[in-house]
């Protein structure tokens, strides 16, 4: 399967990997850059997650879902990018013999970041909130201007800006 | 039940004897009271769930004692025990029929013995993208609307929750403390 990868060449800072309502039934891998994620509900664009380097990705609206994307991909960090359209990934798939078992792992994985970021958004003051996605990607403010970083933690940009000075002050 | 299975399939699918096969091994109707807990704290069970009426909610406690209530189902949609799906470990938190419920269910024992059947890894994928619907949609909500507008759409969507949740249950499915939430109810 790692062989059938298709490099799509370099996408710059800010260039879209899909857009609401394009179809991707792709499965793509990010080299070196960093991607975000975004939706738009009535006008406000919020982030819902980061794309670290050496790592898939997919839009689940579209690949797995099999309806048309309803958010963004961006680049944020210039990065090389591979793909692999659904029609081979089924392929693949069906001549070892794997049936659904890509899509079900896949399916189970956004299943479970789904529950995870929810849970963290109804349980984590702020300040946790910024901690722990600190923690698991520590390069995310170099990547995220501080409004993006807000939406993505769920906050005003004034409680971003308290939970960084608060976590500023404990290191 | 089936027609969910079978919503956007071609109508010569392959699938339709498989999808009547399945649902036939569902036993059910089964009514169950209010108050039980189909999922138990530290349960390994597999068993798969349709709601057929009533509300069934994950209800757990956070590190300092609060409720926590990261997913809600209701009539029309498949449940099992998603932290043992997912991480493969036992359930963190109670699934609660936050009202009195009717649903069908497939025995763990059952749905391990299909699995090896051809066709039905299609069945689970097609179970996982109505879950998965569901999930994102409520994270998105959680994120993108404030709490005002989310219990809004709560109430105008999905009326059944307002009915079974208590309003520190309601309070914690938006994400907000009590008091915040008996704000917003003198909004409402």
């Amino acid at each position: 399967m790692a062989a059938e990868f298709v490099a799509d060449g370099f996408c710059a800072r800010k260039h879209p990997i899909w857009n609401p309502g394009d179809t991707r039934q792709k499965l793509y891998f990010n080299a070196e850059g960093v991607l975000a994620e975004y939706g738009e509900v009535d006008g406000v664009k919020l982030c819902h997650r980061i794309i670290t380097p050496f790592t898939f990705f997919w839009s689940e609206k579209s690949f797995l879902l099999w309806q048309p994307c309803d958010t963004t991909m961006t680049c944020l960090k210039r990065s090389s990018i591979y793909s692999l359209d659904g029609g081979k990934v089924r392929a693949i798939t069906e001549e070892f013999g794997m049936g659904f078992f890509l899509a079900n792992r896949l399916s189970k994985q956004n299943i479970q970041n789904y529950r995870e970021r929810s849970r963290d958004l109804s349980r984590l003051n702020p300040l946790e909130r910024l901690e722990k996605t600190i923690l698991a990607n520590p390069h995310i403010l170099n990547h995220l201007s501080r409004a993006e970083m807000a939406s993505y933690l769920g906050l005003s940009r004034s409680s971003l800006f308290r939970a960084m000075n608060t976590l500023h002050r404990g290191s | 039940m089936r027609n969910d299975l079978l919503l956007g399939q071609p109508k010569n699918s392959t699938l339709k004897s498989l999808v009547h096969y399945v649902t036939s091994q569902f036993e059910g109707p089964l009514t169950i009271s209010k108050g039980s807990e189909l999922v138990v704290h530290g349960d390994a069970s597999t068993h798969v769930y349709f709601l057929l009426d009533g509300t069934v909610a994950e209800i757990g406690r956070d590190d300092q004692g609060g409720l926590l209530i990261p997913t809600a189902f209701q009539a029309g949609q498949w449940f099992f025990n998603l932290q043992r799906h997912t991480t493969g470990k036992t359930a963190e938190s109670p699934f609660v029929c936050v009202s009195s419920v009717q649903l069908m269910r497939l025995d763990q024992t059952i749905w391990e013995q299909l699995q090896t059947e051809p066709g039905c890894d299609e069945l689970l994928f097609i179970i996982q993208q109505r879950i998965l619907d569901h999930v994102r949609g409520h994270f998105r909500r959680l994120l993108h609307t404030s709490p005002l507008e989310h219990y809004r759409w709560i109430t105008k969507e999905s009326p059944a929750l307002v009915k079974g949740f208590t309003r520190d249950q309601m309070a914690a499915y938006l994400g907000v403390s009590r008091a915040t939430f008996f704000r917003l109810l003198q909004k409402v």
